[in-house]
């Protein structure tokens, strides 16, 4: 990716978010290679769903790279309600960044979409190739085709001058700095949220939908690996699930019940079948990955006796990175 | 659609192109309705890629309804040149003026997909329920899913708001007023134009492809009757594909003898294989109009085709080329 005598500038949009988090956090802990020069912005530096204003952050910093993970998102609920500005916002961020990019003679655009945007009547495990095979759930059909149109972007640019803008596809993303919004957030963060206040209120946990429904996980800090894996390495046009393999596909409920576990939670667990459920599954093969890394190791989900998450709680494994201190929910044993 | 003491302004964006003219012909020849104030824009009164001005188009005008015809188009040869102009110009296209119809509060909007933007790999007919069903045919993907995503907005505007933007699919349209460039046209102008020229030069008429792909074509003064029924009458957000019958369906050939015989052509007619074909067919079925109108009759192709061939050789200088 470097070139003799010259540097590399990586623009990563999104920064303030969950997978950007993750990247600073990588980057930070030696990640970065010399010569690389990382750019973190929010929606502090500039308004990507404004075209003059995207234009004139990348003026600014000039990158040569670029991760793209602004967006507009949400969890279940919220998508069901605003399909028309999931859709419109998204849109807008996407062409603005898309095309900046390609104005100031970026070399290279990594994008983000999601297995949420796969079509939903489909066979699985779903691939980097079914993406656009049929219409997506119902749910967030806004964000969903926002998203594909990223793809649809990347060839034509490609197609028309020859552009290497590409995309990943991660499944459930989790970790530290994500928004635990009960709301608006996702599945595994709501019922951290959840737990901790059904614990400090002595009162029951609800998880929303029959628990049924299945989800493969991956870990913020993997990701964040793997993008930049991507970014250096990868150099397809058509996109790349990045994900943990379909073995590791749980369910709603056994997530709930991991999170039970280790926040130490003894109270009664119900579920409000009131509530969506969302996609019964997205499940996804993480084969394209596996030919390129098949040596690469995901952080586990839980592992121990008793069954305990390595990045919350109590006793950290000592192969792997000590979280950070706010993400302690309860005092760890003397 | 007229409301009690109330008035109807209809707003037709591109109204300078072959659907948008048929539209003023077909009003002005009696098809509009009192209270009915029709206003035809084009490109010259405003630039609907860009939002400020398509937002100040619609405070000027106030509409009531919209028929939104205004795209960036071309045929086969341009659009796989161009995947993302057309991709991109047409999505800010539709994205202003149905954003601005909402924040003005158009009661209905009608747009115009194409039959083209169908899967590639389907079964035939295809009909209005199966547009999203798998990926365009690769030639033109910018300009198929663009218009796709048309419909995609429309439903989203009806699941968030409540409105009613709806759209129409015709198959090939033409007539009067089309672009008969032959470069960057489609293949009736394309070959009328030809036909034209071989004549005048005494050449022969070289058909671009092996002359067998299928195609509907849809004469553009009966897809104006059936836009302004459409308007009035047609309140589902589903989209409704506005075409012949499955039978009527031709092959370039014969288009191109249907063509050869309106213009009284006695030279020879050749086949360049070596361009493309584009798709192969993409059959619809115009179902569900005849459900809704089972005894609207259109004009017989080569009556259309004879009355099209006679409107370019007397308007050959100001046609568009």
């Amino acid at each position: 990716m470097s070139e003799p005598g010259g540097s590399v500038r990586i623009l990563v949009t999104g920064g303030s978010g969950l997978v950007g988090r993750a990247i600073q956090e990588v980057v930070a802990d030696g990640a970065g290679l010399p010569g690389e020069d990382w750019v973190f912005v929010s929606s502090k530096d500039a308004d990507l769903t404004d075209a003059a204003q995207t234009r004139a952050l990348f003026e600014k910093v000039r990158p040569t790279h670029v991760i793209h993970l602004a967006a507009m998102v949400g969890g279940l609920f919220r998508n069901i309600k605003y399909n028309l500005d999931f859709w419109r916002k998204n849109i807008h961020i996407n062409d603005n960044v898309l095309h900046s990019a390609f104005e100031v003679g970026v070399r290279k655009v990594v994008s983000c979409l999601s297995t949420c945007i796969f079509p939903d009547k489909t066979t699985y495990p779903i691939d980097e190739t079914m993406i656009h095979n049929g219409p997506p759930h119902n749910s967030n059909f806004g964000y969903s085709y926002a998203k594909r149109m990223i793809d649809v972007q990347n060839r034509a640019y490609f197609q028309q001058h020859g552009c290497t803008f590409t995309a990943v596809i991660p499944t459930n993303v989790f970790g530290p700095h994500d928004n635990f919004n009960i709301e608006d957030g996702h599945v595994l963060p709501g019922l951290i949220h959840k737990v901790h206040l059904a614990k400090s209120s002595g009162s029951a946990l609800t998880v929303w939908g029959t628990g049924k429904p299945r989800r493969q996980f991956i870990y913020s800090l993997d990701l964040a690996r793997l993008f930049i894996w991507v970014l250096r390495e990868y150099d397809e046009v058509e996109p790349i699930i990045l994900s943990v393999g379909e073995e590791e596909e749980v369910s709603i409920q056994e997530a709930a019940e991991a999170v039970v576990e280790a926040m130490d939670f003894r109270g009664e667990v119900t579920f409000d079948t009131s509530k969506s459920d969302g996609q019964f599954k997205k499940t996804a093969s993480n084969g394209k990955l596996r030919t390129y890394l098949p040596d690469f190791r995901f952080t586990p989900f839980k592992q121990g006796e008793p069954p305990a998450l390595p990045w919350l709680s109590y006793p950290i494994p000592r192969d792997l990175p000590a979280p950070p201190s706010w993400l302690w929910v309860t005092p760890a044993p003397p």
